[in-house]
């Protein structure tokens, strides 16, 4: 136990100093982007000047860090199982993705620079934006979301905040479990019509990193940084669309961490151990309801699916001329038309700005109508996505695989780690390695 | 064994009590900076170091006295404490910031560290009954179908309140047909009337009218704003524009009761003059002489600041450009003219002089060609045996171009003086005429571009009223009342007729008949014919400068005052 509790500080350590070093040899790659204005003596007129671009090795050595921190994530949580391994990760990457590099370039965030690259041709993506999309997709087809566990700043922000974690009550996580569904479907809808990068908008965290930020971005991050050290990882389960695809990747992956090293002997220690929902319990041999009721559920959730599909589908494209004024030319032309029709007398920095251009407004109106076609049929397809999440989920919760042991639940799990340590299996399992 | 057991027990509980201390006193102290920078943050989002009322007081007197040194100094020193308070500001809310985040990084350590030492085993009496597995399961249906429910209630109820704020239901389609030859023939589209020649289709209004009496006048009204540019109809609708130093404005006034549609203001135009800026422009030529054009579906209006303004039949913008304040020491005057969709401005000024091609829904720029000297007059557009030509006249020439891609058809150099005359068309003969130069015949055919000149005549000429010419034909119309009848093959005087009051307004062939009013607002109707016929001289009331409109059994004339409604 002592040997394992040292390997790891080691570890911990080592990532530490690399993470240091690494900070002081890129200083210097760093630039003065706006030159500190001279008030005391003579003032000079500064020449405006064009901030360089971000210097490639940053590119680079993001890339590396995050490879090299998947592979640490993944070694730490399949062969390792280590908890503590995995906690100094996490504050490396706090550390190096979130306060040093400021949350940006980001895997969750990556997905939409893809949307927009598959819808806008003209739109160039970075091969290191589609690695980091790409990267922790693969990792977690292979071995889960070890990316969650001690990777993603997002996650592992939420993560060490944690200190007495409560479970919600099941209802609320069922319908709350539903909006990152939601959040994803209007994540690549705003992206693919090129209205706005919702991710980044909302990002609560990026405040924090960047000790700066507009206040509703703070109160955002504030809200979230306090509930997290009650309820895990809320950005995560209720909200985190990339956490769809991983959960995606992560129920079809190929191995996966467990509970317990190797069987379980139903002890129940673990029941409560997961602060995140993610350990599913034995399945009870007897089924108060017969065989026949359920496949009539069943045949009946596959009859209605295309009506609720098609429901979902209809509500959400009425809401196009909504949803379309997050783009900036649909609201545009909307001032515009109040200006014109003496709606309003203010105007507005974009319509002086549009006027001054020249363009016809009916070539501004005809593009935001444009965009309001592509909303509506984005508004079909976002909606009958919902209906099939629903369906599915219905789908899910009627279709009962039978289950002997507790196990992770391969969509949620975080591998994060917390349960193992329940495991007497596990704890058996180290003292003999440490007496050996 | 006991006293070691003890000293084994306390240290923990001792740590406990240490982080339990210093995560209270961390927490406090994130609390207090934690206030400290929400009013902070406030006070800097207030206040604008280079907005601070006490500068602007300065500046204002630095305004007025330009070459006080002191209160320059005085200036900068404020303008530096301004900006080092704000600086300094920023600086308290980012070092705040850090030191939160050291607070609160403390406590969060303090709390993970009682959290370990207050680790407790897995109760047993806090695991589920497994009976309620299955219950649970229901209990997630139920769930599932009350968050899709809520998700349809949610979207619907949003829908219900979410309309298209993109109303193009008064936008231009590109795609919409140009108006017909007879629906042109039926309006009076732009100057001098459809293709701008003076040539009054299917028409017959009356020849005498009386405006003390009320005979035969059907509605007058006042215009808001003055305006030398003359009425344009489609249907049930008239357009006019007037101008002062406070507004440029286009009027739509009901042709069935001279009520006042709607008023659009050629305002917020990129590019357009302030109103302390506007050009100098001459009492008889004013801000708004040009006269609008329409093709049924949109309006377009052209003022002396160089505003050019598309507007749709309900007076909605559609687009609108500033073409630069024309450089032009009268006031800028040529009409528009419209055909197949397309404007054409003629911009002839002192320097810079240009024909532009606009497309009408959209305002974009078709073509454009540059042009010689300045001019006051509006082009015409006419069907040479098919071909279509644009024609205009400057203080130097008469031009000829291909109306869809610009193309200088031909130019012959006639004219001189400032001229204001446009061009008149019969037949294959263009006709062009002003004050010091010469009235010209040129005989044009669509198969060559080299127009010969016919005849050249140079006595009574005119300065401002535009030629009318028939097959066998021409009037002249001077701004000293002389009106000659000219035999237009030859260019020999038919008759000639002396009337008390000048002419600006142009002639205007109504069957055979011919209307001109002249400045003080009496129109003279005689025969077109070769020897002179007065057939009435009713007078408005008022002076006139502009052309009257002719639609159907009605003649809509603006004098200097109202808008006049004539008809039977």
């Amino acid at each position: 136990m002592k040997k394992l509790n040292i390997n790891t500080s080691r570890a911990g350590l080592f990532l530490i100093l690399f993470i240091v070093i690494l900070m002081i040899g890129s200083s210097a790659f760093t630039q003065n982007r706006f030159p500190k204005p001279e008030f005391e003596s003579d003032y000079q007129q500064s020449q405006t000047t064009t901030p360089d671009p971000q210097a490639q090795i940053y590119e680079v050595m993001d890339l590396f860090v995050l490879f090299l921190m998947l592979v640490l994530a993944t070694y730490f949580a399949h062969r390792k199982r280590s908890r503590h391994a995995l906690f100094i990760l996490a504050i490396v990457s706090v550390i190096y993705f979130g306060f040093w590099r400021k949350g940006c370039v980001c895997s969750v965030g990556s997905l939409q620079n893809i949307t927009l690259a598959l819808f806008d041709k003209s739109f160039m993506i970075p091969v290191v934006v589609v690695l980091f999309f790409a990267l922790p997709l693969i990792f977690t087809l292979f071995f889960g979301r070890t990316f969650c566990a001690s990777v993603c700043p997002l996650g592992t922000v939420q993560e060490l905040v944690l200190i007495r974690p409560m479970t919600l009550p099941k209802w609320l996580s069922r319908i709350l479990g539903l909006f990152p569904y939601l959040y994803l479907g209007l994540t690549l809808l705003f992206a693919a019509t090129g209205a706005a990068f919702l991710i980044c908008r909302f990002d609560p965290f990026v405040a924090f990193f960047r000790m700066n930020g507009s206040l509703d971005m703070l109160i955002l991050g504030a809200f979230f940084l306090v509930t997290s050290t009650v309820i895990g990882r809320p950005y995560c389960r209720f909200v985190c669309p990339y956490g769809v695809l991983l959960g995606w990747m992560s129920s079809l992956s190929r191995t996966h961490v467990t509970i317990t090293p190797d069987e379980c002997i139903k002890c129940r220690l673990c029941e409560n151990a997961c602060p995140y929902d993610a350990i599913q319990k034995p399945v009870p041999e007897q089924n108060p309801e017969n065989r026949k009721t359920g496949l009539r559920r069943l045949k009946m959730l596959l009859l209605i699916a295309p009506l609720v599909i098609l429901t979902l589908g209809w509500t959400f494209s009425r809401l196009h001329p909504l949803l379309s004024r997050v783009h900036y030319t649909v609201r545009l032309a909307d001032q515009i038309q109040r200006e014109d029709s003496g709606q309003t007398d203010l105007t507005t920095l974009e319509s002086q700005g549009f006027r001054s251009s020249g363009t016809p407004t009916k070539v501004l109106y005809d593009e935001a109508l444009r965009i309001q076609k592509q909303f509506n049929i984005g508004g079909w397809i976002l909606g009958g996505f919902m209906g099939l999440v629903i369906i599915w989920q219905l789908v899910g919760v009627s279709i009962i695989r039978h289950r002997k042991d507790y196990e992770i639940d391969r969509f949620s799990c975080v591998s994060c780690a917390r349960c193992f340590n329940y495991c007497p299996r596990e704890k058996n399992k180290k003292k003999t390695k440490v007496n050996e | 064994m006991a006293e070691n057991n003890k000293v084994q027990k306390s240290g923990p509980r001792m740590i406990y009590a240490i982080a339990r201390s210093v995560a209270v006193v961390a927490a406090g102290f994130s609390l207090v900076i934690c206030v400290l920078m929400i009013a902070n943050y406030f006070q800097v989002q207030a206040v604008d170091p280079l907005d601070s009322p006490a500068l602007q007081t300065l500046l204002q007197q630095l305004e007025e006295n330009p070459s006080d040194e002191q209160l320059k100094d005085q200036i900068r020193s404020l303008d530096l404490l301004a900006r080092k308070a704000y600086f300094t500001s920023k600086w308290q809310l980012k070092t705040g910031g850090f030191l939160m985040l050291c607070g609160v990084l403390l406590m969060l350590i303090s709390l993970k560290i009682m959290s370990e030492f207050s680790k407790k085993d897995p109760d047993q009496n806090g695991f589920s009954d497994p009976s309620n597995f299955w219950t649970e399961i229901r209990q997630s249906r139920k769930w599932i179908i009350t968050g899709g429910t809520g998700l349809v209630i949610l979207s619907v109820i949003l829908s219900a309140f979410t309309q298209s704020s993109i109303d193009q239901s008064g936008m231009p389609d590109a795609g919409a047909s140009s108006p017909s030859q007879e629906e042109v023939l039926r309006n009076w589209t732009n100057f001098r009337g459809p293709g701008g020649n003076g040539h009054a289709s299917a028409v017959n209004p009356p020849i005498d009218w009386n405006v003390e009496d009320g005979t035969h006048i059907l509605w007058k009204t006042e215009v808001p704003k003055s305006g030398m540019s003359s009425p344009v109809v489609w249907d049930d609708r008239l357009f006019l524009t007037g101008a002062d130093v406070s507004a440029r404005q286009i009027y739509c006034f009901d042709t069935a009761n001279g009520h006042l549609l709607w008023t659009h203001d050629a305002k917020g135009i990129p590019g357009s003059p302030s109103d302390n800026k506007l050009p100098n422009v001459t009492e008889d030529t004013g801000l708004a002489a040009p006269t609008v054009t329409t093709d049924g579906r949109l309006v377009v209006a052209l003022f002396a600041t160089g505003d050019l303004v598309c507007v749709n039949m309900t007076g909605d913008r559609v687009w609108a450009k500033n073409l630069g304040v024309p450089d032009n020491h009268y006031g800028h005057a040529s009409s528009l003219i419209s055909h197949e969709g397309l404007v054409f401005v003629q911009y002839d000024q002192n320097e810079n002089s240009k024909l532009f091609a606009f497309e009408m829904h959209s305002g974009v720029l078709k073509w454009e060609m540059d042009r010689g000297p300045i001019s006051w007059a509006s082009p015409i557009c006419i069907d040479n045996h098919g071909r279509m030509e644009l024609i205009l006249t400057n203080s130097e020439s008469a031009d000829s171009y291909d109306p869809q891609i610009g193309q200088l058809l031909w130019h012959v150099e006639c004219l001189y003086g400032e001229v204001g005359p446009s061009a008149a068309y019969s037949e294959g003969m263009v006709f062009v005429a002003n004050e010091y130069a010469t009235a010209t015949a040129l005989k044009i055919s669509d198969q060559s571009n080299a127009p010969e000149i016919a005849w050249e005549w140079d006595e009574y000429l005119p300065n401002a009223s535009s030629p009318l010419a028939t097959k066998d034909l021409l009037i002249l119309a001077t701004g000293d009342g002389i009106v000659n009848c000219l035999d237009a093959k030859t260019g020999k005087v038919r008759w000639e007729q002396d009337f008390d009051d000048g002419f600006y307004s142009s002639p205007i062939l109504v069957n055979d008949r011919v209307y001109l009013i002249d400045l003080s607002g009496v129109m003279q109707i005689f025969r077109m014919d070769a020897s002179f016929e007065l057939l009435g001289s009713p007078a408005l009331g008022e002076d006139s400068f502009s052309t009257p409109a002719f639609v159907g059994d009605r003649i809509y004339i603006r004098g200097v005052e109202h808008l006049f409604c004539i008809g039977n």
